[in-house]
C-alpha cells in the first residue's frame, strides 16, 4: 500500500475524529470553530456550451463538464453570467486579468517593468491587494501562517503567473511543487528529546529575533518600495518562527507525497491542502493551477497531446472544443478530488473541514477562444460554516466578479465591505448565496 | 560567387539604430506612442545628464524602459514575456547626451544571489552547502531587485543557516571566540565592520547561548543569525556626501560582481583606508580583481547568462544531452567562459572575441571538435580558422542554442539579435502555432524554416532571426561541424533583411568577422556588461557612457578596458538618488 493510500484510509476510516487525532480535543477547547477560505484557479475559462447547466436554479441538470460535482451538489453554487472588468483602456488577454481575478483592481499600465512588443504595451504588477490577504490582515489570525499559497507549475515571476497580492505590486509565490511544499509546511525538525527540543526552540527563537532586530535597524535607511520588500521578508521570518514553534505542538503530519507526476501532482497538492486546514496551519489558502499567459501544457491523459492548452483555446472547430471540454472536465474532477479530501478531513467539532470552508473556483477570463470577459465561470463550494446556500445554479446578469470577492469577505465574517477593488462599482456580495 | 560584399551588412547594422517597429504581422506600426510612454522618465534623465547634474528626473522610470526619441540614438525594443524592457542600441550617430557624467544607475535594494551566498559562506566559514532559494531573472541576468522574500525563501535561508552553523569551521571556538565572530566573521559577511548596535546584539546573543552552552554552540547561534540578517543578504549601499558610494559599498559591489562573492580581507582593508574613492583607485582595484583566479566566478556569471548556456543543463529543453556524460556537458558550458577569460587576460579587444580561433584546451571536447581541433599546446587549443572563429562558433554556444537533436537557426539568430545587437525580436503573437511543420522526407531544418517563412505573418520577425541563424548551420545540435542535415547538404549562405538593408553572409567565420567590425556590436556588448554589473537595465542616461565603452572595447586591451571603465564610471560609482 502506498503511503498516500495509507493516509487516505486512515483519514477516511475514522469513526471519531477525536479518537484518531487526540490533539483535536485541545484545539476544540481552545477556540470556536473558525471559517476558512480557499481560492482555486484554473487557466483560460471554459467551454460554455459544455459547462452551462440546463434547468432552473435548484432543479438544474449538471452539464457534461460538471457531472462529477454530483456528490457535492448540495454544497455547490454554480454562477453563470459574471463579468470581469479589466479596468484598463487596453487589454492584453490573460496577462491583464490575472491580477484582477482576486484583487478586483487593474494591472499597472504606468509601469514599464514588463513589455509586450506584439501589443506595444508595457505594464507592471497588479495595483490591488487580493481578497485573501485583506482578510488575513483584517482577522490577524493566530495560525502559524496567515495564509498559504499552493500551486502547480506557476513559472517565473510575471504578472500573468501570480495571482496573490499582499499589497499593490507585491505578489506571493505559490509553493508549486508538492514535495517542496510538504517539506516547507510539514518538514519540521526531527523528534528530539525533551531537553534538546526545548534548547532547539530557544535557539530558533533567539537566532531569528536577532536577525529580525537587524531588519528594524536597516529599514530606516531605505526608500518606501525597498522598505516594503524588507518588511515582507521580516514578516516571512515571523511566520516561519510561528510555524516552527507550532508544528511540533499541535499537528499530526500528513505523509510525504510520493509518485508525483504531471497527472497526479494537483491531487497531491489537494492532499496537502486538506492537511494544512486539518492541522490548523492556516485558515486562508489558495491554489493556482499553472499560469494565465499562457498555459501551453499538454494533458495527454485527456487526449490533449499536441498544441498545448492555450494554443488550442484559440481554435474554434468542433474537434478542438471536444478536446478542451475533456480538459475542463478533468479540471472539475481535480476540484472534486479536493472537495473529497476536505470532506474526509475531520474538523474539531466532528464535522468535516469542507463543512467549515468556502472554496471559490475562478479563472482569468470566460472563454479562451474569444478572450471574452463577459462570462467568467465561478463555482462556490463547501459548507461555508453552514452559511452557503448550496445546490443551486445561479444565473446573473450585469454582475461584476468583484461581487464574489465581497462574498468571500462576508463568509469570513467581514461584513462592513460593500465593494472590493478599484474596478468595483459596489453593491455587496452575490445576492442570496450566503444565509 | 556573385553576392554583395561586406558594406551592405555594415550599413544594415548601422541602420538597425533607426529600425522601425516591425510587427510580426509584417506591418510597420507606429511606435511613437509606445516610445513616448516608455521613455518619458528616461528622456528626463538624458537631459539632466547632459548638464552633468543629479539626474533625479531620469531615475523616475526605475528599471524600466530605456528608450528615447533622440536623433540617431534609438529606441527601446524590449524582450517578451518575463523580460524587462531592454535598452536601445547606442548607434554611431550623434546621441542626445553630450556628457558621460551620468547620474548614477537607479539600483533598487539588491539581495545577493544564491551562488554569491554559497561562495561567501564557503570562503568565510569553510562550508560548501547549497542554498535552496530561487533568484529572479527579469532580464538576461539574475538580479534580486523586485520580489520579496516569502515564507518558502525564508525557510530556505533558515535551513541553510542552520546547516552551515552545524558544520562550520569553528575550531577556534574551543574557548571564547566572540571577538573573532564580531570582528572577522561579521566583517566578512556584512562587507563592512559591524555597527555598534549590531555588535551589542550579537554579543548579547553569544552570551545568552553561553549561559547553558559551550563557546562553539554560542558561535553557531551567532553564525546562524548573521546568515539570516539583512545586512548579509542585501547590499548595503551607503552614499557619501558627494553622491558616490562609500568605500565599503564599492568594495561589496566590485567583489560580488567580479568574484561572485563577498570581498576578501585585502579589499576590505582598502575600503577601510579610503582607497576606493576615486575612479583611478577603483580602476586599479578592478584590474587586480580581474587578474585573480576568483574572477572565474563573476566572468562566468556574465558569459553564461549572456549566451544562455544554462540550457545545456536543463533536461527539460535538452533531454538529449544526458548521453554525452556530465563531464562533456560541463566542458561545453565551460569553454565559452574560459575563452572569454583567456582573451580578457591577453589584452584582446572585442574583435577577437568574435574572430579568434584560439581557445583553451579541454580534452573532453576533442570528440566534439573532431578535425576542427588542429592542435593543443599546453593550455591552448588551436582551432581550424576556416570553420571556427569567434565565440559564436564554439560548440557549447552552438549546442546551447539548439533544440534536442536538431539545430535552431531561430534561437541562434535571436541570440545574436538580442545579445550582440541589442535589438531583440518580438515574441511570437499569442495566437500562432510555433511548432515547425512536420519534416517531409529529407527536409533539413533550414528547408522547414523557409517553408514556415513563406507565411507573411511569420516572415517579418523570422527573416532576420533565421537569416542570421542559417549562417551557423554548419554546426549541429551538439556543436559538431557537419556537411549535411538530414541528407541535405548544408547551405550556410544566407540573405536576409537587417534593418532597412538586404544582407548576405556565408558561414560562421564570415558572420563573426562582420560582427567583429561593427560599432553597434561593441555598443551592445558594453550595454550587456552594464546590465550585468548593475542588475538593472540601463536608462538612456547611460548612452554616452555606452558609446565611450564601445570605443574602448574595439581597441587594444578592449575587453578589459570596457569592464574597467564601466566600473570606474559615475554610472557605477554613484548611489541611487532616491534617498529615504
Amino acid at each position: 500500500m502506498t503511503s498516500r493510500r495509507r493516509f487516505l484510509t486512515a483519514a477516511g476510516a475514522a469513526t471519531s475524529a477525536l479518537a484518531l487525532f487526540p490533539w483535536l480535543e485541545r484545539r476544540a477547547k481552545a477556540a470556536a470553530l473558525p471559517p476558512r477560505l480557499l481560492l482555486y484557479y484554473t487557466p483560460h475559462g471554459t467551454i460554455w456550451d459544455q459547462f452551462r447547466c440546463a434547468g432552473g436554479e435548484t432543479d438544474f441538470e449538471l452539464s457534461p463538464i460538471l457531472t462529477s460535482l454530483a456528490k457535492h451538489r448540495d454544497q455547490v453554487v454554480i454562477v453563470d453570467g459574471m463579468k470581469m472588468d479589466n479596468g484598463t483602456d487596453y487589454y492584453i488577454p490573460h496577462t491583464y486579468t490575472m491580477p484582477v481575478l482576486w484583487t478586483g483592481s487593474p494591472i499597472d499600465t504606468a509601469s514599464s517593468l514588463f513589455c509586450r512588443d506584439d501589443h506595444m504595451q508595457c505594464f507592471g504588477w497588479g495595483t490591488g491587494t487580493s481578497v485573501d490577504q485583506t482578510i488575513a490582515e483584517r482577522l490577524a489570525p493566530t495560525t502559524p501562517y496567515p495564509t498559504i499559497e499552493l500551486g502547480y507549475q506557476c513559472g517565473n515571476l510575471h504578472p500573468a503567473k501570480r495571482m496573490i497580492y499582499t499589497s499593490p505590486g507585491n505578489t506571493k509565490n505559490p509553493l508549486d511543487d508538492p514535495a517542496a511544499a510538504f517539506k516547507q509546511l510539514f518538514g519540521g525538525d526531527v523528534d528530539l528529546g525533551e531537553a534538546a527540543a526545548a534548547r532547539a526552540e530557544l535557539r530558533q527563537k533567539s537566532v531569528l529575533d536577532a536577525a529580525l532586530a537587524d531588519f528594524n535597524a536597516r529599514r530606516a535607511k531605505l526608500g518606501a518600495a525597498d522598505q516594503s520588500r524588507l518588511d515582507t521578508h521580516a514578516a516571512s521570518i515571523r511566520s516561519l518562527e510561528k510555524s516552527l514553534m507550532g508544528s511540533n505542538a499541535i499537528c499530526e503530519k500528513p505523509t510525504a507525497p510520493t509518485d508525483i507526476t504531471a497527472e497526479t501532482a494537483i491531487d497531491r497538492q489537494s492532499d496537502l491542502l486538506a492537511g494544512i486546514f486539518g492541522c490548523g496551519l492556516t485558515r486562508i489558502a489558495s491554489f493556482q493551477l499553472r499560469i494565465a499567459d499562457n498555459d501551453n501544457s499538454l494533458y495527454p491523459w485527456v487526449g490533449l497531446d499536441e498544441g498545448g492548452h492555450h494554443t488550442l483555446s484559440h481554435e474554434n472547430d468542433a474537434a478542438t472544443f471536444a478536446t478542451l471540454a475533456k480538459l475542463y472536465t478533468w479540471y472539475t474532477e481535480r476540484f472534486v478530488y479536493l472537495l473529497d479530501r476536505l470532506a474526509a478531513t475531520p474538523d474539531v467539532d466532528g464535522t468535516s473541514v469542507l463543512d467549515n470552508t468556502l472554496v471559490v473556483w475562478g479563472s482569468e477570463l470566460g472563454t479562451g477562444w474569444t478572450h471574452s470577459l463577459d462570462n467568467v465561470p465561478f463555482i462556490l463550494a463547501g459548507g461555508g460554516s453552514g452559511r452557503l446556500r448550496g445546490g443551486r445554479y445561479l444565473k446573473v446578469t450585469n454582475t461584476l466578479t468583484n461581487r464574489v470577492l465581497v462574498t468571500a469577505l462576508e463568509a469570513m465574517g467581514i461584513t462592513d465591505v460593500e465593494k472590493y477593488g478599484t474596478t468595483d462599482t459596489g453593491s455587496g456580495g452575490l445576492p442570496g448565496v450566503l444565509t | 560567387m556573385p553576392r554583395a560584399p561586406f558594406p551592405p551588412f555594415r550599413a544594415a547594422l548601422a541602420a538597425l539604430a533607426g529600425l522601425a517597429f516591425v510587427g510580426c504581422s509584417g506591418k510597420i506600426t507606429d511606435k511613437a506612442a509606445f516610445q513616448a510612454e516608455q521613455g518619458a522618465g528616461a528622456t528626463g534623465g538624458a537631459a539632466t545628464s547632459s548638464t552633468g547634474g543629479s539626474g533625479t528626473g531620469g531615475q523616475s522610470s526605475g528599471m524600466g524602459g530605456a528608450s528615447g526619441t533622440g536623433s540617431g540614438a534609438t529606441g527601446g525594443s524590449s524582450s517578451g514575456t518575463g523580460g524587462t524592457s531592454s535598452g536601445a542600441t547606442g548607434g554611431s550617430g550623434p546621441t542626445a547626451c553630450t556628457s558621460s557624467a551620468s547620474p548614477g544607475a537607479p539600483v533598487p535594494l539588491r539581495r545577493l544571489t544564491a551562488p554569491q551566498v554559497e561562495r561567501t559562506v564557503s570562503d568565510v566559514l569553510g562550508v560548501a552547502l547549497k542554498l535552496d532559494v530561487d533568484d529572479e531573472r527579469l532580464g538576461t541576468y539574475r538580479s534580486n531587485i523586485s520580489a520579496s522574500v516569502d515564507a518558502a525563501s525564508a525557510r530556505g535561508y533558515y535551513d541553510f543557516a542552520g546547516a552551515v552553523a552545524k558544520t562550520a569551521e569553528l575550531s577556534r571556538c574551543e574557548s571564547d571566540c566572540s571577538a573573532w565572530l564580531l570582528d572577522e566573521v561579521g566583517l566578512r559577511l556584512f562587507r563592512r565592520p559591524l555597527a555598534e548596535d549590531e555588535r551589542t546584539r550579537y554579543a548579547a546573543l553569544y552570551e545568552f547561548a553561553l549561559e547553558d552552552g559551550t563557546p562553539a554552540e554560542a558561535a553557531q547561534w551567532v553564525v546562524e543569525a548573521m546568515l539570516q540578517s539583512p545586512s548579509f543578504l542585501y547590499l548595503d549601499e551607503v552614499v557619501k556626501a558627494d553622491g558616490t558610494l562609500d568605500d565599503y559599498a564599492m568594495a561589496g559591489r566590485l567583489s560580488l560582481l567580479i568574484w561572485g562573492r563577498n570581498p576578501d580581507a585585502e579589499l576590505l582593508e582598502s575600503a577601510k583606508n579610503g582607497e576606493l574613492s576615486s575612479a583611478a583607485q577603483i580602476e586599479a582595484e578592478v584590474t587586480r580583481l580581474l587578474a585573480a583566479p576568483e574572477s572565474d566566478a563573476g566572468i562566468r556569471e556574465f558569459v553564461d547568462q549572456w549566451l544562455d548556456l544554462a540550457r545545456l543543463d536543463d533536461p527539460d529543453v535538452r533531454p538529449d544531452l544526458a548521453e554525452l556524460g556530465a563531464a562533456t556537458v560541463h566542458a561545453l558550458r565551460d569553454e565559452p567562459v574560459q575563452y572569454f577569460r583567456r582573451l580578457l587576460g591577453n589584452g584582446a579587444g572585442l574583435g577577437e572575441l568574435l574572430t579568434s580561433s584560439t581557445s583553451v584546451a579541454d580534452s573532453e571536447l576533442a570528440e566534439v571538435y573532431g578535425e576542427d581541433l588542429l592542435k593543443t599546446s599546453g593550455t591552448t587549443a588551436e582551432l581550424d580558422p576556416k570553420r571556427r572563429a569567434g565565440i559564436l562558433s564554439l560548440p557549447g554556444v552552438a549546442a546551447a542554442l539548439s533544440h534536442a537533436k536538431r539545430t535552431s537557426p531561430t534561437l541562434r539568430g535571436k541570440a545574436v539579435l538580442t545579445g550582440l545587437l541589442c535589438t531583440p525580436p518580438e515574441p511570437p503573437p499569442a495566437n500562432v502555432n510555433t511548432t515547425l511543420p512536420e519534416a517531409t522526407t529529407g527536409a533539413s531544418v533550414r528547408e522547414r524554416l523557409e517553408m514556415h517563412m513563406s507565411s507573411p505573418s511569420c516572415r517579418g520577425c523570422h527573416a532576420p532571426m533565421d537569416g542570421l541563424g542559417f549562417a551557423l548551420e554548419g554546426f549541429d545540435w551538439l556543436g559538431r561541424s557537419r556537411e549535411e542535415d538530414n541528407g541535405v547538404a548544408i547551405d550556410d549562405e544566407s540573405t536576409f533583411p537587417l534593418g532597412t538593408e538586404e544582407v548576405t553572409v556565408k558561414g560562421a567565420v564570415e558572420l563573426g568577422a562582420l560582427l567583429a567590425d561593427s560599432p553597434e556590436v561593441a555598443a551592445c556588448v558594453s550595454r550587456q556588461w552594464l546590465r550585468y554589473s548593475l542588475g538593472v537595465t540601463e536608462t538612456r542616461a547611460a548612452d554616452c557612457l555606452v558609446n565611450e565603452l564601445a570605443t574602448e572595447a574595439r581597441g587594444t586591451d578592449g575587453l578589459e578596458k570596457m569592464i574597467v571603465k564601466a566600473l570606474g564610471s559615475d554610472w557605477f560609482r554613484r548611489g541611487p538618488e532616491e534617498a529615504p
